[in-house]
């Protein structure tokens, strides 16, 4: 049985860079303007910076490999996956093909037996199934062959079965059976149809039903397609088994004892045998269709449960999530009590999930079927962690989120009329979160990565690199929350340490016999403000890619947003590499100014047609 | 694009090199002094060099890491087509490969089940 792959490239396209080769606008990159570089002439490098140059560019191309490494590593893995699945559906046929053989063989024994034709039926088919043999025993006052008395009664038990298994895997005579994968409500089983059609129905209303916030709508087109498919072929298979009843009938009564007649009976029933295997494959493809249906409609229970939980501050009744459910068959849809709150679906995004939102819903867009396997909950956490973050953010400013992008804009251009020179709560929020994230990327890659080479050992490094770089940032701007630990409240900065000492330890661990491929984790320490400054850069570059892929309002303010939160980062830093280019800039600062005035222009002299674009979520 | 197969007709998965790896193979064709395995050996070699010839050799060099970086893009580009394409490449080898196991497992149950 064959299963969908997917792809994943935004992010890994970002990560590897190539995401502003889509963006129009100019780019400014850490490393070097590449767009100065083809508006001018190189400038000469700095003899001592040559050998800087160099490794930075050795790291960064270490980096991607890595990266590439990880892509090729997940490839073979699903291989590996559908290469398993193939090999069981084999084995399976094989055994079928077995069982066949032996079938076959038991035939092939009675006819070279010295037993009398009734005697040898009976005992062979005692062997096989009980019914069978007392089907043929009854057969024996016709006047049939030993093989052709065999083979209807072999093939009138097994449609007798067939159809009870078939009856059994989709719930014909079970409503419960049919219902519970397809369920809205765990708690309302018995509302559900006795029908494939009104276990979907059944879906819906729960879907739309208040009272049942979870609901778990499977792909309706998908699930009318594999059920009437089935459907047909028990209306298909019921008309057959008639059309052979009626021969058999005919025959065993004695009313047609044509030899015609009697080989006609038995080809029906052989041609229903045959039809019986194909369609037995259906039925375990169903099978796994409906394991497949449990195990995410498990997988929302424990998002649900997540959703509650996610903030204890929350009371009862007082949920994050109004609902969360599968549509289209890979998305999850999360519809939130009140308007996605900003700067979370950024978070996420800089998370690395797949996400939209719409009004005050959030869609995970493409859902892997692996994210139901051990990544779904740790995507999950990322999730509900980034939501109960904007919840308490919103609690505290709630008139911040609720407004209108109108009134937003006008907020933004009186904010920014301030030098920005210390950054704002929501800044300084807005970066630690990104920072937060990408260590969170990061060591998440470590995990990923196996044995105990330099790969290994650098992706340590990198985790050390990207906690450096977040310490830092919480420790020079005192914006260090406190964490509850297993019931202890401990301060973010302390267990970010207290992993970075693990880290460095497990780098100095596997740093023994292996080339330097890299700088010390302490060298990396003064380098911690750059790193900083350049996951500060990704995030504003995704929201420029944002505003190009949709030249909206809203993504305009976004990306004046971006830009304010890393010009007051730069400033707070003391940081602002040169960047002189042809369009009279001189620095990255002075560019980012020039940018927001741009995206501002945009933003107020309509020269974004769209303006009704903004959707009722930024409206009211 | 094309992937490398075995003699089996599955696909060979590609090669990632490790980044001083790649970033030698770029460089060694663009300006072998910036190679991992010269750049020690620069101050020697350019020992005394004149004020206006260091100059004139940084901005060599200037021009060399731009044109590394082009180079790199495509390569990262190139490379990560190739991955996809093994991977999409593969995921169709075993399926076809499966669909023919198939075929002849079922033409073989029906002439099976024919012969009943």
């Amino acid at each position: 049985m064959l299963f969908p792959h997917f792809h994943f490239s935004s992010k890994e396209n970002r990560l590897l860079g190539f995401v502003g080769a889509e963006n129009p606008e100019p780019q400014e990159t850490v490393e070097a303007s590449k767009p100065d570089v083809e508006a001018q002439p190189e400038a000469p490098l700095k003899p001592d910076l040559v050998k800087g140059k160099a490794d930075e560019s050795v790291n960064k191309a270490d980096t991607a490999q890595n990266k590439a490494e990880g892509k090729v590593g997940k490839m073979k893995a699903k291989i590996a996956k559908l290469r398993a699945s193939v090999k069981v559906d084999n084995e399976k046929i094989k055994s079928l093909e077995d069982e066949l053989a032996a079938g076959e063989g038991n035939d092939d024994q009675e006819d070279k037996g010295p037993n009398a034709p009734g005697e040898g039926v009976e005992d062979s088919q005692e062997k096989v199934n009980p019914n069978t043999a007392k089907l043929a025993k009854s057969l024996e006052g016709m006047k049939m062959s030993k093989e052709n008395a065999a083979a209807l009664a072999e093939g009138l038990v097994a449609i007798g079965e067939f159809i009870k298994t078939f009856k059994e895997a989709f719930g014909i005579d079970d409503k419960k059976k049919l219902d519970k994968p397809g369920a809205a409500n765990k708690d309302k089983p018995e509302e559900g149809g006795d029908k494939a059609k009104d276990s979907k129905e059944g879906t819906k209303s729960s879907a739309e039903s208040k009272e049942t916030p979870i609901s778990k709508v499977q792909n309706p087109k998908e699930e009318a397609d594999k059920i009437g498919d089935v459907e047909s072929q028990e209306v298909d298979f019921e008309k057959k088994i008639g059309d052979a009843g009626k021969a058999l009938s005919a025959v065993l009564t004695g009313k047609d004892t044509a030899p015609e007649a009697r080989d006609a009976a038995i080809k029906k029933v052989q041609d229903l045998n045959v039809q019986l295997k194909k369609v037995e494959g259906k039925v375990e493809s169903k099978g796994e269709l409906l394991k497949e249906q449990e195990r995410r409609n498990e997988f929302i229970d424990s998002a649900w449960d997540k959703a509650v939980g996610a903030n204890p501050d929350i009371e009862d009744g007082d949920r994050i999530a109004s609902s969360i459910k599968l549509e289209g068959g890979d998305d999850i849809v999360i519809t939130l009590n009140s308007d996605v709150p900003e700067g979370v679906i950024e978070g996420m995004k800089a998370a690395g999930l797949d996400v939209s939102v719409s009004g005050n819903s959030i869609t995970f867009n493409n859902v892997p079927p692996n994210i139901f396997d051990e990544g779904g909950n740790e995507a999950l956490d990322k999730t509900f962690k980034a939501l109960a973050s904007g919840m308490e953010k919103q609690e505290e400013e709630p008139e911040e989120s609720q407004e209108s992008a109108d009134e937003s804009v006008e907020e933004s251009t009186e904010s920014t009329e301030e030098a920005p020179d210390a950054m704002s709560e929501a800044q300084t929020t807005k970066i630690r979160k990104v920072l937060e994230a990408n260590r969170q990327d990061v060591e998440e890659g470590y995990g990923k990565v196996e044995g105990e080479g330099i790969e290994k050992r650098d992706s340590a490094r990198s985790v050390v690199d990207a906690l450096n770089a977040e310490i830092d940032f919480l420790e020079a701007n005192d914006a260090s929350p406190d964490r509850n630990i297993d019931g202890k409240t401990v301060s973010l900065v302390d267990r970010l340490k207290e992993k970075k000492t693990n880290y460095a330890e497990k780098v100095k661990a596997l740093s023994k016999d292996l080339p330097a491929t890299k700088a010390n984790p302490d060298d990396i320490k003064d380098n911690s403000e750059q790193y900083a400054r350049k996951r500060v850069e990704e995030y504003r570059r995704t929201k420029e890619e944002a505003y190009t892929k949709d030249p909206s309002r809203k993504n305009a303010q976004l990306v004046i947003d971006a830009v304010d939160a890393e010009l007051a980062y730069l400033k707070n830093t003391e940081q602002n590499p040169d960047r002189s280019g042809a369009d009279g800039t001189k620095s990255l600062q002075d560019r980012l100014e020039k940018k927001k005035d741009d995206y501002r222009s945009k933003l107020e002299s309509g020269s974004i047609e769209n303006r009704n674009d903004v959707g009722p979520a930024e409206l009211v | 694009m094309t992937t490398p197969t075995q003699s089996s007709g599955m696909p060979v998965p590609p090669v990632v090199m490790s980044g001083a790896e790649l970033y030698n193979q770029i460089m060694s064709g663009i300006e072998m002094d910036l190679t991992t395995e010269n750049m020690p050996t620069l101050d020697t070699k350019y020992e005394g060099e004149s004020d206006a010839d260091q100059k004139i050799r940084m901005t060599g060099y200037s021009e060399a890491f731009a044109e590394y970086q082009n180079q790199f893009d495509e390569y990262q580009k190139k490379q990560s087509e190739e991955i996809r394409s093994y991977g999409n490449n593969a995921m169709s080898y075993i399926e076809n490969q499966d669909r023919a196991t198939d075929d002849d497992a079922l033409n073989s149950l029906e002439t099976s089940m024919q012969n009943i």
